[in-house]
């Protein structure tokens, strides 16, 4: 049997998953108020499979309080509004984002949001995950910022995800390729570089096809911190089953991952942890006489 | 709930302890030493084999024994006399090896597969001693230096429930463990520690003579385990609301339930309650008290019991059968509301619970959903409605006096502390304990925005308020679910809230060492393991004192 102490992973359990991204998150300065939302994105993109915690791993240097804030909304329309992050961090507002899209749509049906500079973008797509799980369809687009070969191995480079709630569960598909991308998101991605786009832009996403080339050429130059999310009321994914959205997971199965996670435990490298847990530590405080009396 | 009774009370049936006992008893259960490797200073490990319900658990215990001074009771120590782990299963010898070098870090140790709890344990010093010196004479230890201190090992510091890579409670409820109610597998733990207590001491009084007398049932019976809590159990409070409503709201239910039921004086629950009355009022004869003044002493609690006991002769006497009265019981503890101390009131209610459903408890009902789920689609407006309405009494700790403290991970093993703004630096990284604050800071901005907002659109512009919005959402109607105290300011008492919790997990023997800082006692009176075989729990709430208890007047042993 080999030996786990000399082993190149560490086995956490499920629930040091979240746990540690709250620790670090925390250790960012990141408002504990908002922490929950960023451990559970944490989660779905280590239980997806993009190895969310090896890129918070990466990430640790480049945190910057300044990353917690809330985005301005820019112009807010009947079923649509344009937002700008100014750099702020998706892993702060991402869940609040899901719980106003969510608001939005039982009011209004299919509301999109534009997002322009976003820090983390990439943890947007837990966002349909989020609305499908409560019963509503979502879809995000984000533009290309990495390259694609990293990007398809840690989830950064992921531009396209789609989930709905279906029967008792949900369905979700992601892609790192841009011809899964629905025309009109591209659309509204490359208008977002002349500002405010135009109110037609914002019609007809979360419907299927209508890609071409020249969507993806003009998608492709955008700056990956650019974003549209959409809420609607559920519907079939049939339409985004394709090659170009190969990556797919549904209630059952991050079900069966949960509990796979709770009795075996969830590996990740060590020498990542060993980065996080270090970098955790520094929120630990050195003790005073004073507060150390009584301490047990 | 007030903290002034929150601080008052006792253990219950419902308290984990007991629920443990009580559930083992009524389950297929064995337990024995299935390796035993002692040197004869007594370094080495000791490996429990246990079976519940068709289940095989090992608790493995690495003893170390430490001189007297390098022992520290805490949490934040690098050493320990003893450390343990309990596994589902039986581990392998590259299990126990990982067990043995990673329990004492603390922090960074990394569990071996299929842990479900850590703990670390000092022996009590000087009755240790004393049990030893005794048994190695033939004798057994003496009945009043055993009740003085209570315990022969000492446990601090457990954890489990998914720390450090052990399996949590979820999936003890996946697969349908028999300890799957909250803190069972702890408990399965300490009671295990207890047996190694006696197995350790007569393991030693063997090595001084091959002829030592093994201690009797009655004081094995007797003794339990310590504990030594500082005020890292403080936050607990505050963190896990809806566990405290849980175990709080299913003590208050069946109180209330007692309240209600109608029945006459030779009712067989008032024969019980008797007899409960009357082994607490020899308890507390023979309780010593402690040295601090933040708990009702135990002489006082014993002249209170007398004469409840002697009023219930005289109510149950007088009684008239079909009297419009609902029960005698209530009829007691109703006229004794205000007359007593807090902690006899507290006690008595104890006492009353034990005539609950035969003092049968569903562990079960303990358990609790901490999510904190709330509508995205509530307005801006109701949300502000319900703080203003529910949780209007939050005001005056945010109102009242200073708030001089703020509550940190320390570097010592990221233990829960209290820091003072004025002295400790780090407040940037405080522990999320302020809630009383939070909510205040929330009405603020809730009456800022647009009453018909949804509380989406709201949370868009103050994502570091969701918590919060959850945490009033799903508990501002709550009952128990909120400890009304602040613990930032500077009257706030930590002994309280600490009684609290341990009286919770069914602790006993609250002593307090400073204002910060509690001993107390686990399983005084649990059956031993082939009593629970057979089905019998134990004792009950309080230990029967041992016989010959005024026979000898040696000085009292100090911890």
């Amino acid at each position: 049997m080999e030996n786990e102490l000399l082993s190149a992973s560490v086995r956490l359990s499920g629930k040091e998953v979240p746990g540690l991204a709250v620790r670090v998150l925390g250790t960012a300065l990141m408002p504990w108020g908002a922490s929950a939302g960023a451990a559970e994105a944490v989660e779905f993109g280590e239980l997806a499979g993009w190895r969310r915690l090896s890129r918070l791993a990466r990430e640790l240097d480049a945190f910057d309080a300044s990353m917690w804030r809330a985005p301005d909304i820019v112009a807010e329309h009947e079923d649509h509004a344009l937002c700008e992050a100014n750099g702020g961090s998706a892993l702060f507002f991402g869940a609040a984002l899901a719980d106003w899209l969510g608001a939005w749509a039982a009011q209004s049906g299919r509301v999109v949001v534009a997002l322009r500079n976003v820090a983390h973008a990439a943890d947007l797509h837990a966002i349909p995950y989020w609305l499908a799980r409560r019963g509503y369809a979502g879809c995000v687009a984000t533009g290309l910022g990495v390259a694609a070969d990293a990007g398809q191995r840690d989830g950064s480079g992921i531009v396209f995800s789609v989930a709905s709630a279906e029967d008792d569960g949900w369905q979700y598909r992601a892609a790192h390729d841009p011809m899964a991308v629905p025309g009109a998101a591209c659309s509204l991605l490359s208008a977002l570089k002349h500002g405010a786009p135009p109110r037609a832009v914002f019609d007809a996403l979360l419907q299927t096809g209508g890609n071409s080339r020249e969507d993806v050429r003009d998608f492709a130059w955008l700056e990956g911190n650019d974003a549209v999310v959409v809420a609607a009321p559920a519907r079939s994914l049939s339409g985004f089953i394709g090659d170009a959205c190969a990556y797919a997971i549904d209630s059952q199965h991050l079900s069966a991952l949960k509990a796979r996670a709770m009795a075996e435990g969830w590996p990740i490298p060590r020498d990542e942890w060993e980065r996080l847990m270090r970098f955790a530590d520094r929120s630990l405080i050195r003790t005073s006489e004073r507060s150390r009396e009584g301490a047990g | 709930m007030e903290l002034t009774h929150l601080g008052a009370i006792w253990p219950t049936k419902f308290s984990f302890a007991h629920s443990f006992l009580r559930t083992v008893c009524r389950m297929d259960f064995s337990c024995e030493i299935s390796e035993l490797r002692l040197d004869d200073a007594g370094r080495g490990h000791i490996a429990y084999r246990a079976r519940l319900d068709g289940h095989t658990m090992t608790f493995v215990v690495f003893s170390d024994p430490l001189p007297e001074h390098q022992q520290q009771d805490r949490i934040i120590a690098t050493r320990w006399d003893a450390w343990a782990a309990l596994f589902i299963g039986e581990p392998s010898a590259e299990d126990i090896e990982q067990s043995r070098e990673q329990i004492q870090q603390v922090t960074w140790g990394r569990a071996a597969p299929r842990t479900l709890a850590w703990s670390r344990a000092n022996r009590s010093a000087r009755l240790f001693e004393h049990v030893v010196a005794s048994l190695a004479a033939g004798q057994q230890p003496d009945p009043r230096q055993l009740n003085q201190i209570g315990y022969l090992i000492r446990t601090t510091g457990f954890s489990g429930n998914g720390r450090n890579g052990m399996h949590d409670y979820a999936y003890l409820r996946q697969i349908g463990h028999p300890l799957q109610a909250p803190y069972h597998a702890q408990m399965m733990a300490a009671y295990l520690w207890r047996e190694f207590g006696y197995d350790l001491a007569l393991h030693l009084a063997r090595v001084r003579n091959p002829a030592a007398v093994d201690l009797s049932d009655e004081s094995r019976r007797f003794v339990g385990v310590g504990n030594s809590s500082g005020i890292g159990l403080v936050p607990f409070v505050v963190r896990h609301p809806r566990l405290l409503d849980r175990w709080i709201g299913a003590r208050e239910q069946a109180l209330a339930e007692m309240y209600r039921e109608r029945f006459e004086a030779d009712d067989s629950r008032c024969d019980e309650f008797d007899r409960q009355l009357e082994r607490a009022i020899e308890y507390f004869a023979h309780e010593p008290t402690g040295d601090l003044d933040e708990f009702a002493p135990s002489e006082a609690i014993h002249a209170e019991l007398l004469q409840v006991r002697e009023q219930f002769a005289h109510l149950r006497a007088g009684w008239t059968a079909g009297a419009s009265r609902s029960n005698p019981l209530a009829e007691l503890l109703v006229s004794w509301r205000g007359r007593c101390c807090l902690e006899t009131g507290e006690l008595l209610n104890s006492l009353l619970l034990e005539c609950h459903e035969g003092g049968n408890v569903d562990a079960n009902t303990l358990h609790a959903d901490e999510s904190l789920p709330f509508d995205p689609t509530q307005k801006a407006g109701a949300l502000k409605d319900l703080i203003e309405t529910h949780l209007a009494w939050v005001s005056r700790f945010t109102v009242e006096g200073e708030r001089p403290f703020f509550w940190y991970a320390s570097e010592e093993n990221m233990e829960p502390r209290r820091g003072s703004r004025d002295i400790d630096e780090g407040e940037q990284y405080a522990l999320p304990v302020d809630v009383m604050g939070r909510v205040e800071e929330l009405l603020s901005r809730l009456r800022a925005v647009p009453p018909e907002q949804t509380l989406g659109r709201f949370l868009i512009a103050h994502p570091d308020m969701r918590f919060m919005v959850g945490w009033v959402s799903t508990l501002a109607d709550s009952h128990y679910a909120i400890a009304r105290t602040d613990l930032l300011t500077k009257d706030f008492s930590p002994l309280r809230i600490m009684r609290f919790q341990l009286a919770t997990y069914g602790m006993l023997k609250f002593r307090p060492r400073s204002r910060t800082w509690l001993r107390a006692t686990l399983f005084q009176g649990a059956g031993l393991p082939r009593e629970l075989a057979a089905g019998h729990a134990g004792d009950g709430l309080l230990p029967s004192v041992p016989h010959g208890y005024e026979l000898t007047e040696e000085p009292l042993l100090g911890e």
